[in-house]
């Protein structure tokens, strides 16, 4: 490799490339969505060599893809895309991750932030209360082996037919909340056990409910599509498969490990483990990730139950009278077959995000009729003091990033730094000042997640939509925040 | 020892030991810190009353694999589930044991399914990210966990 070379070639103001020459053995060249400003950094993180080990993997078409909120991670970066070929690639759990689905879902209201200003603590406090967050959470929702087995085949169909959702709220989620496919009979006892308590709870970490306001509209056609104005109260869920997903992607990153020696695949990191796509191994960890997306989208969806029942008490309205209705759902943890054009060639190519949203564009035939014309709806939250947003996908994102686009804020600070530089603070209070109410049952999740542990999420959205990979619509800033 | 090291989305831990067995034991103590203890300031301070130390109970775990990294994390995600799972509150490593099957298993000390011992925080899993177990007259090896 020339030394004097620049480690990444700048292609357009929004897209690097990184050489194919990296590091031995990358089939593929490497290839980031990122500002000029974002560069350092992500040079820094050194993150650009787990984008091109990434791009070593058999099978890979096009490149090794990055996003701007792209951050070190274990095996693939978060923030990474990766298109294999299903005859000839791979699937790796460490490409999708072991919060399989974790993704994000948006409720709309009719209700205005500055009407009920004075109600977001109580309001807050109402769905600390009613919906199961923290560690060792158990959730209210008691799963029979059949019902178990239900939620992992149909996903959020199986919270509709419980009467604890609508039916329309399946047309405005991805994949309309099921991936068709996932066999629970490849599911073990173990997974099963692991999150057989825990189907309608939020999690810990970084995972949230949020109440924001529409403060700011980029793109009024599109918000007016996806039903959104300014002032407007909208809800943002946070969360995952819980513990049933980390369970399915240990055991099946042990079983890719034996995999790797047996189809003589040379990886540059374990985490890496993966067989070929057609494969005994890569097919029985493709159903089992199905379970584990269809177990996030009815989680998701179960929590939404529970929110729209809180806001029904407290209003003493119905949920439908104050039109808490699905905007959209999002995964960005997963693997999926989806259809592009690579040189002019029809394919089918299996698709790994690993902390990176879906972007489709307006006429996808998988947008409902709503959202045809406007392309999907992104949602991309950022860090509990700053903003989140609403992007729409675009017909460009299919062209230059597997139809993908960034799935959040991106840390820049460890958990451990974070900790250390809020000392005694007490965060709550400090964003109270700013307007936020927060509660959280953890001990030192406030400290691990304050703001200025995150990028910029006006950089990262600025970057994608610089990019031409989804389109601004609307920035939304938390009223009300529940963490784990 | 063990030191918890910067990392930016997860945690991170670099373990020491003068032998193998150590080395396990020690990646156990790492996790038993994590889960019950602060481990910015390596507080594993005994939080149990006296009187709770009657109710400990002794029980073992087992994990298998093609080579020590593979055991190793496979050890380290069967003690994760014997405690986010099977309520298991640890308090001690007791012993570590290879056997010629490619096998290793752990005596712990702990308590079970007291719901008023909580723990700190959930721990996904220890990954195989960049494992390498370097040995000789000192163990070394770092182990990622996805929190």
């Amino acid at each position: 490799m020339d030394k004097e070379k620049p480690l990444l070639e700048q292609i357009t103001p929004y897209r690097w490339r990184l050489s194919q020459d990296y590091i031995p053995g990358m089939r593929v060249p490497g290839e980031i969505i990122a500002s000029e400003k974002m560069i350092p950094r992500i040079i820094s993180d050194n993150t650009p060599k787990q984008v091109a080990n990434v791009a070593t993997l058999p099978g890979i078409v096009g490149a090794s893809m990055a996003m701007p909120d792209i951050h070190w991670g274990y095996g693939f970066p978060i923030g990474g895309v990766a298109a294999f070929d299903p005859d000839e690639g791979i699937i790796s759990p460490g490409g999708v991750g072991y919060d399989i689905n974790c993704g994000v879902s948006l409720l709309r209201s009719n209700l205005l932030a500055n009407e009920i200003k004075r109600d977001i603590p109580k309001l807050t406090d109402a769905l600390f209360n009613q919906v199961p967050c923290g560690v060792g959470s158990e959730g209210k929702i008691k799963l029979s082996s059949q019902d178990f087995k239900q939620v992992l085949e149909r996903g959020a169909g199986w919270v509709v037919n419980q009467g604890m959702a609508d039916a329309e709220d399946l047309e405005f989620m991805e994949e309309k909340g099921a991936l068709s496919g996932g066999d629970a009979a490849l599911v073990s006892d173990r997974a099963r056990e692991r999150g057989g308590k825990q189907l309608g709870t939020l999690g810990s970490g970084n995972h949230f409910l949020e109440i924001q306001e529409v403060k700011e509209v980029f793109d009024q056609d599109i918000a007016e599509l996806f039903g959104l104005h300014t002032g407007q109260v909208v809800i943002m869920i946070h969360s995952g498969s819980r513990g049933f997903g980390h369970q399915v992607c240990d055991e099946h990153l042990k079983i890719m490990q034996g995999a790797v020696r047996k189809h003589g695949i040379e990886l540059v990191d374990r985490q890496l483990a993966c067989a070929p796509f057609k494969s005994s191994e890569g097919q029985n960890y493709f159903s089992a990730m199905k379970c584990a997306a269809n177990y996030a989208w009815a989680n998701r969806l179960a929590m939404i139950g529970l929110i729209r029942q809180a806001f029904a008490d407290y209003f003493r309205k119905s949920w439908q009278d104050l039109n808490l209705t699905m905007v959209w759902d999002v995964c960005h943890n997963i693997a999926k077959v989806e259809d592009f054009n690579i040189n002019r060639k029809a394919m089918k190519l299996c698709i790994h995000r690993k902390g990176a949203t879906r972007a489709c564009g307006p006429d996808h035939p998988s947008l409902p009729i709503r959202y045809r014309s406007s392309g999907q709806p992104i949602l991309i939250p950022g860090d509990m003091g700053r903003a989140s947003y609403v992007l729409a996908g675009t017909s460009e994102a299919a062209e230059i990033s597997f139809s993908s686009t960034c799935h959040g804020a991106g840390r820049i600070m460890s958990r451990k730094a974070a900790v250390k530089a809020t000392g005694r603070e007490n965060i709550a209070n400090k964003l109270k000042q700013r307007g936020i109410y927060v509660r959280s049952r953890g001990r030192w999740t406030l400290n691990e997640e304050i703001p200025e542990a995150y990028k910029d999420v006006n950089e990262v959205v600025d970057a994608v939509d610089g990019a031409g990979i989804s389109k601004k619509v609307a920035r939304l800033k938390p009223l009300g925040t529940v963490k784990g | 020892m063990f030191r918890f090291v910067e990392h930016q989305a997860d945690i991170a831990v670099e373990l020491e030991a003068g032998s193998r067995e150590e080395l396990f034991q020690t990646a156990l103590d790492a996790l038993t810190a994590l889960l019950t203890g602060d481990p910015d300031n390596r507080d594993t301070s005994d939080k149990i009353e006296e009187n709770l130390k009657d109710l400990q109970q002794n029980t073992s775990i087992k994990a298998n694999g093609f080579d020590d990294e593979e055991r190793l994390i496979g050890l380290m995600n069967e003690f994760l589930y014997l405690c986010q799972v099977k309520g298991f509150y640890p308090r001690k490593t007791d012993q570590i044991a290879f056997n010629d099957q490619g096998g290793v298993s752990a005596d712990l000390t702990g308590i079970f399914d007291r719901h008023d011992l909580q723990f700190l925080r959930e721990i996904k899993a220890a990954t195989y990210h960049d494992i390498i177990i370097r040995s000789g007259k000192v163990w070394k090896v770092k182990v990622v966990m996805d929190v």
